[in-house]
């Protein structure tokens, strides 16, 4: 399965957002736990919504994580210029 | 026996309730407006459980268990998971006795769903709960679906697992009266290049055939063919499970919008006849 465990970290994330024992975004946690890449880790932690759906995160997982960490405004703004970015690609194609 | 006295569907986007100041005044009122219509039949229906049936968004299962479909036997639930919905979390009363007998009764015709007594609910069902069961009175059993992730469970087997929920619900021996919703859809791009498109076409045909009473065409579907009204157009699967519970009947369309603040095709439709006089 394509990023399992970025995919898995942000499930787990999700998942305990607002709980008192939430646990923060710490690169240094999250890098063994999940076997993240370097990309991923940086991806996840910045919020990245374009890095985030080039790594292969569901695209339902990533709009969750996104309206919860991400301005609504970047988000789609994120996601119109990937837009923009394939339909270049495909043109050269 | 107990007694299907209401079927209905509706769209779920979450800015419904999260912004809805967003969309186009006149598009939003006209939504509202059919919700509150809906609202009123289920009043005149006066179900006691409402089985609402929705789509998993990774709220309650991760790919390393997806099931295609999971019935909630909880005595409650808890909702909903996003903070930002403008809908505050609390419990809502489940009804484990229901959930349990559509699990058994789906088993007996040879489905596989799985079953949960904690599933926790999002926006996929409180936001269509917040209009029409607004102060949580009337007790839920929550179906969530595969609508997201394939392989997905298809189009005509959704139907065919509404059909067998029909048959459960008025199977079931008691004297309840039992409602039927399903969310979701319809023409939609979630989380991916796209999102903000509305493929309107799909959405009028979609609603078209449930209308007609031809449901069988939109059950030919590819799921390919589905995705050309974007991702989140699978959870129409939603809308064909209540479809397979009143088989051959005609929906009546009480909206569509396409919202585009909303990056939703929003419809609601509903299974009862026309109220006399109207």
């Amino acid at each position: 399965m394509t990023a399992y465990g970025l995919q898995k970290a942000i499930y787990e994330y999700l998942n305990a957002k607002g709980r008192p024992d939430a646990p923060a975004l710490d690169p240094g946690d999250l890098r063994p736990r999940y076997e993240l890449s370097e990309p991923e880790l940086r991806a996840l932690v910045e919020a990245d919504v374009a890095a985030l759906y080039r790594l292969g995160v569901h695209p339902v997982l990533l709009n969750s994580y996104a309206r919860a960490c991400v301005p609504r405004d970047r988000y789609r703004a994120a996601l119109a210029e990937l837009e923009r970015a394939q339909a270049a690609e495909s043109g050269r194609g | 026996m107990a007694s299907l006295v209401a079927a209905a569907a509706a769209s779920h986007a979450p800015m419904i309730t999260g912004a809805p100041e967003t969309a186009d005044a006149g598009q939003r009122e006209r939504v509202f407006a059919a919700m509150a219509e809906l609202r009123k039949e289920l009043e005149r229906a006066r179900p006691d459980v409402l089985v609402v049936c929705s789509n998993e968004h990774f709220t309650n299962f991760f790919l390393d268990n997806f099931p295609p479909f999971c019935i909630g036997v909880g005595d409650r639930h808890v909702g909903p998971a996003e903070a930002w919905l403008r809908i505050p979390r609390g419990t809502l009363p489940g009804h484990p006795d229901l959930g349990r007998w559509l699990v058994e009764r789906a088993f007996a015709e040879d489905f596989d769903p799985a079953f949960s007594a904690d599933l926790t609910l999002d926006h996929g069902i409180m936001t269509v709960l917040h209009f029409l069961n607004p102060e949580w009175r009337i007790p839920v059993v929550p179906i969530v679906q595969n609508c997201a992730v394939a392989p997905m469970p298809s189009l005509g087997r959704c139907y065919r697992l509404g059909a067998a929920l029909g048959r459960a619900i008025e199977q079931w021996p008691t004297s309840a009266r039992v409602a039927l919703i399903g969310a979701g859809g319809l023409s939609h791009w979630v989380g991916m290049p796209g999102m903000g498109r509305i493929n309107v076409d799909f959405d009028r045909w979609f609603l078209d055939r449930l209308a007609g009473g031809r449901v069988e065409e939109v059950l030919a579907l590819t799921d390919a063919e589905v995705e050309r009204a974007g991702n989140g157009a699978h959870e129409i699967r939603s809308w064909l499970t209540v479809a397979g519970a009143v088989p051959g009947k005609p929906a009546r369309v009480l909206a569509y919008e396409p919202i585009a603040a909303w990056v939703t095709g929003m419809g609601v439709i509903t299974y009862a006849d026309r109220p006399p006089g109207e």
